[in-house]
């Protein structure tokens, strides 16, 4: 008998209970919906508010958590500015905890700074703190950008840190970057979001001389021959891109194919040549990776941006339709875009055809092989994944994107994420639901969609115990998609677990393992085939080991 | 706040690299985590206790028995046999938090605390529980105390609330420790055998910990707690009695230890079971205590038979390591170790360590160990600029051994505040003290070796400036982030990240050192060369 289903209040009683499935405009079949754990509003309009579904949904015990909180985020977008430096404005030990799950993850030393606040600060306030501590950090470390990010402490505390960050003396040519990302306010998404919101509220606040006029900038199809207004260049059009919380390798997929449409891209924050390289032995220098700090300053002067994700890009979305609108016009506001993560096929495709919509400019064939090369190896391994049900834990944005992968591969997805932004069974509803880029049909069986089960806002007990409970319907999991933590997990239920989003700390080298674009969704299908055939062979004697069983 | 570790600590200045934690970490991580059938809750936002909880079971009993290996396993002097088959708890390797949000952080979580205890202890039963309270509850005014003492009325079991918010001054360890020796320690008895010992140290935990306590036991002790490493409520109970509590850490937690000599006459030492001349003196001098000659000629046998079984290793690697230049900057965790255990592989360990007299950030003022045969090699003039002068070096003052770990504070040389400066050219630099032993180092087995070192204090250019001459081969972490040092040819990640824990205990970790030394030797030429087409290459 499961643990919880000891309690009074039970295993959910409501999991098959009919919920408005018809939001997507089809039957809701055998979907399912729960919220548990904390009162993180997951109520939205078209996913039935979870809360009336399960009585049991208010315990006060979270038995492991499934998400990190707000203050990693900040430092995982402040290391992908070039020079980029995090502060973290708290106790020792929260910023200690923080950057060790990123050096942990990533295998490699990170060092980050913080204002190690005491009982003083926590009485008085923590700006003398601060001080020292951004005065220490330039004389030592001579970062080009610091971003100082708030934690439960100095949040609770109530410091003031955009009064403190104005009132502070920062050498000439630095720049000092605030954000709040107390550990209580969501997921390392959420902080991620926060601090890529703060970095285009804070730096990229004017135009560079040159930029063009807002008469000049078109609405959408920036490099097209069509409807282009007079005095544009279309021969050199500039992205922005927020690639959302990827690691560096699919940070590296996902500017290859915006490179392909646009004349310029801006990542940011771009990880890649700062996370997937040995740090500088010297922590005055710099790792040569990073979005440049000019970069960002000249943001107003993209032509269109593309965000990835919802939770970690939600509100550089806004930040960034606030500033291209304010230079560019009305016209502008349609330019910036928000896509999935580019991990599985169909947001991929989405992704390729935002490019295409945004760029005007037509998709280059290697980006057509790369998908056809990838739909023919799916069909190869088909019969090994039709069907096959897959739990998706990780991070909300991860998963969203995977439950549309698992949906695109014939498999059906158990979606659980832990503290997520409103409105995530409707994300994942929208994108395992029928239509994908320029309404083009996914390859999803209707059937396949139909499944899938969402559950927000929950603890990883409570995905055993459903795992459990699905396993004795016969509808259990068959693979576990997720971090590391899922292992404990994956090994209760007897099932292979494949490691992709944050953190991947027990298996060497993980994070070189793409996910995103095509081919990172290759390398996907082809790891969950290999798990399930390892499992096939598990304990088979060997001269039971069939050789041609698998290709 | 350490008053045991030699004086030595991490500096906590706003901006500054710090490897050190908290309150909270210092509490659940050290403390607390150990305790296998104790199980915590942090009152707190999620991530602290998502943090915290990595580690798997670490407890004593090994998959599918009973209790074998455990503390009061079959076959220890006066033991009891733990009840057959009693399982692992079944909370073992969850994390269990109360995951505050914003609405509690505003009207407070009490409430949710004691609702969070009555569910633990509705699914998992277990022996006690503990609540360690993050940076919030402390500043929103959470009573923990208050709710544990109401949750333990009704659940008849003992809810120990443990206020170690991650701000505060008073050190999370010292907080739990007290907490525990209040609350728990004394309340139960057992038989135990003549020699009851009380093992602190993080390293009594896993495979690790059983091979430990087999050496321990094979002398005839008998380990009735291991505070910190894996251990269990009843066993804390009753860890007044041992009459000796020995602390293996490189933290500096004497405080914990000197509570139960302070309350229950125990006997306190600072032992060290890595490197091999650290085991030996540990294990001489944890006999002394007891002072009986069936024990000493015990520990005499086991040292005997274990030092004759793995001399022909260390000769092995020595041969190839004898005379190898390594250097180590104290600023990171266990760097007394890789001194240690360099020294016992033959090698010539430069030692660089901040003047801990200084409260806040300097760049002068390091205190630095320079042997004898390095000095001996570097220019003339260098050494006059550096203080190492042989010619210089006062007479008399020669062969002084720093204090033993046991003994009292090690005080550093005296270095002038003002002169020492890092632009000045030292006209009068100090002369160096000569000394026999590294401090924190005083037991390297390296027999045949004459080890020497010149003490001096440098500022932050005169260390790099000697780094520079001295060339030494291996370099640690510290030495390369704060010096710049960049001419180390044996390279490793292993070494140079302060983050990768370093686990050398007992007598085979000689080897496994040894081994790691060994590889990044023989893997270094990646790092070290590049084809030849890189040179030119277009980027």
């Amino acid at each position: 008998m499961s643990e919880r289903a000891m309690n009074e209040h039970a295993t959910c009683e409501c999991a098959n209970g009919q919920v408005d499935g018809r939001a997507n405009g089809r039957p809701a079949g055998q979907a399912a919906s729960q919220t548990a754990g904390r009162p993180a509003p997951q109520a939205d309009a078209q996913a039935r508010p979870a809360a009336e579904l399960c009585a049991h949904t208010d315990a006060a015990l979270t038995v492991d958590p499934l998400n990190p909180c707000c203050p990693v985020g900040m430092m995982y977008a402040a290391f992908g500015v070039h020079g980029g430096l995090p502060l973290s404005h708290g106790a020792s030990g929260c910023c200690r905890f923080q950057r060790m799950e990123l050096a942990k993850h990533f295998q490699k030393t990170v060092h980050v700074p913080s204002s190690m606040l005491r009982d003083r600060a926590a009485a008085f306030g923590g700006e003398p703190e601060l001080v020292e501590a951004v005065g220490n950090v330039f004389r030592l470390y001579d970062p080009q950008v610091l971003v100082v990010g708030s934690t439960c402490l100095s949040e609770t505390m109530g410091d003031d840190l955009d009064g403190m960050v104005r009132r502070l003396d920062v050498p000439a040519g630095k720049r000092v970057v605030w954000a709040s990302t107390p550990g209580y306010a969501g997921s390392h998404l959420k902080g991620y979001g926060a601090t890529v919101a703060a970095l285009i509220r804070q730096l990229a606040g004017g135009a560079p001389a040159g930029f063009r006029a807002s008469a000049e900038r078109p609405a959408a199809g920036l490099g097209g021959d069509s409807g282009a207004p007079a005095g544009r260049r279309p021969d050199a059009i500039r992205l922005c891109l927020v690639p959302g919380w990827m690691n560096p390798c699919d940070v590296d997929a996902a500017t290859g194919y915006a490179r392909a449409f646009f004349d310029r891209v801006t990542v940011l924050p771009d990880v890649r040549g700062v996370f997937d390289v040995r740090s500088p032995g010297n922590p005055a220098l710099y790792p040569a990776g990073g979005t440049p700090l000019a970069d960002i300053e000249e943001l107003g002067g993209c032509d269109a941006a593309l965000t990835l994700g919802f939770d970690a890009t939600h509100e550089p979305a806004g930040a960034l339709r606030a500033l291209l609108g304010e230079q560019g016009g009305p016209d502008a506001r349609g330019c910036v875009r928000e896509g999935l993560l580019p991990v599985g096929i169909s947001t991929t495709d989405a992704f390729i055809g935002a490019l295409v919509e945004l760029s005007g400019r037509p998709a280059p064939a290697w980006i057509v092989d790369e998908h056809q090369r990838l739909i023919d190896c799916l069909a190869q391994v088909a019969p090994n994944l039709y069907g096959r049900r897959a739990l998706i834990c990780c991070d909300a944005d991860l998963a969203c994107a995977l439950a549309a992968f698992a949906c695109d591969a014939g498999m059906v997805p158990i979606v659980a994420v832990g503290d997520t932004e409103p409105g995530f069974e409707r994300r994942v509803r929208a994108a395992t639901g029928r239509t994908a880029a320029a309404g083009r049909p996914v390859s999803t069986g209707a059937g396949v969609g139909a499944e899938v089960e969402v559950l927000a806002g929950v603890d990883r007990l409570t995905v055993e115990e459903r795992l459990r409970a699905l396993a004795a319907e016969g509808r259990g999991a068959d693979i576990v998609l997720g971090d590391t933590r899922n292992k404990r997990l994956a090994a209760r239920l007897g099932v292979p677990l494949v490691r992709v989003g944050f953190p991947v700390v027990d298996r060497p080298l993980a994070y070189t393992q793409p996910v995103a674009g095509y081919r990172g969704a290759l390398d996907l299908i082809r790891r969950i085939a290999e798990a399930f055939a390892d499992q096939a062979e598990a304990g088979v004697a060997p001269e039971d080991l069939a050789i041609h069983k698998y290709f | 706040m350490n008053d045991g570790d030699n004086g030595r600590r991490l500096m906590p200045i706003p901006g500054v690299f710090y490897g050190g934690g908290c309150s909270y970490m210092a509490c659940r991580g050290l403390m607390m985590s150990g305790i296998e059938d104790v199980l915590l809750i942090t009152h707190g936002p999620v991530g602290c206790a998502y943090y915290a909880g990595i580690n798997g079971y670490r407890g004593t009993r090994a998959e599918g028995d009973g209790g074998s290996g455990g503390p009061n396993a079959p076959g220890v002097p006066g033991g009891e046999t733990r009840p057959g088959g009693e399982a692992r708890p079944r909370h073992a390797g969850r994390t269990f938090v109360t995951h505050m949000d914003q609405a509690d952080i505003v009207f407070g979580g009490e409430g949710k605390l004691a609702a969070a205890i009555d569910e633990a202890v509705h699914l998992y039963r277990p022996r006690a529980l503990a609540v360690c309270a993050t940076c919030p509850v402390g500043l929103i005014g959470d009573d923990i105390e208050r709710v544990c003492e109401e949750a333990s009325a009704r659940h008849g079991i003992d809810v120990l609330p443990l206020s170690c918010e991650g701000f505060k001054s008073l050190p999370g360890w010292l907080h739990g420790g007290t907490q525990i020796l209040d609350h728990w320690v004394g309340t139960q008895s057992r038989p135990h055998g003549p020699f009851p010992l009380h093992y602190m140290s993080e390293s009594f935990e896993g495979r690790r910990g059983r091979v430990l306590r087999g050496l321990l036991e094979r002398i005839g002790y008998d380990v009735v707690c291991s505070l910190m490493g894996a251990t269990t409520y009843d066993d804390i109970a009753r860890s007044h009695e041992a009459r000796l509590v020995v602390l293996d850490t490189g933290k500096g937690i004497d405080a914990v230890p000197r509570l139960y000599q302070q309350r229950y006459g125990a006997g306190f030492m600072r032992v060290h079971l890595t490197g091999l001349g650290n085991i030996a003196a540990s294990l001489r001098a944890m006999a002394a205590f007891f002072g009986d000659e069936g024990l000493a000629a015990r520990t005499e046998e086991v040292l005997a038979g274990e030092l004759s079984r793995v001399e022909p290793v260390q000769q092995m690697w020595r041969a190839r390591f004898e005379g190898t230049c390594a250097a180590v900057f104290e600023d990171i965790f266990r760097s007394d170790d890789y001194a240690t255990l360099s020294g016992e592989l033959g090698m010539d360990v430069i030692m660089v360590a901040q003047d801990y007299g200084a409260e806040t950030y300097t760049d002068q003022g390091f205190c630095v160990h320079v042997p004898v045969a390095v000095a001996d090699r570097l220019d003339a003039g260098l050494r006059v600029r550096l203080g190492l002068a042989v010619g210089e070096r006062p007479a008399g003052e020669t062969g002084v051994p720093a204090e033993g770990p046991a003994g009292g504070e090690f005080a550093f040389a005296e270095g002038p505040a003002d002169e020492g400066g890092v632009a000045s050219v030292a006209p009068a630099a100090p002369a160096p003290t000569e000394v026999a032993a590294l401090p924190g180092c005083p037991h390297v087995l390296c027999p045949g070796r004459d080890a020497r070192w010149l003490r001096t204090t440098l500022g932050r250019a005169q260390v790099a400036e000697l780094l520079d001459a001295a060339r030494p081969q291996l370099a640690f972490s510290g030495v390369e982030e704060r010096f710049g040092y960049a001419g180390a040819t044996i390279r490793c990640e292993q070494f140079l990240s302060d983050e990768r824990g370093c686990d050398y205990v007992g007598f085979d970790g000689l080897d496994r050192y040894a081994r790691d030394v060994a590889m990044a030797a023989d893997l270094s030429h990646w790092f070290n060369e590049r084809p030849a087409w890189v040179e030119g290459s277009v980027r």
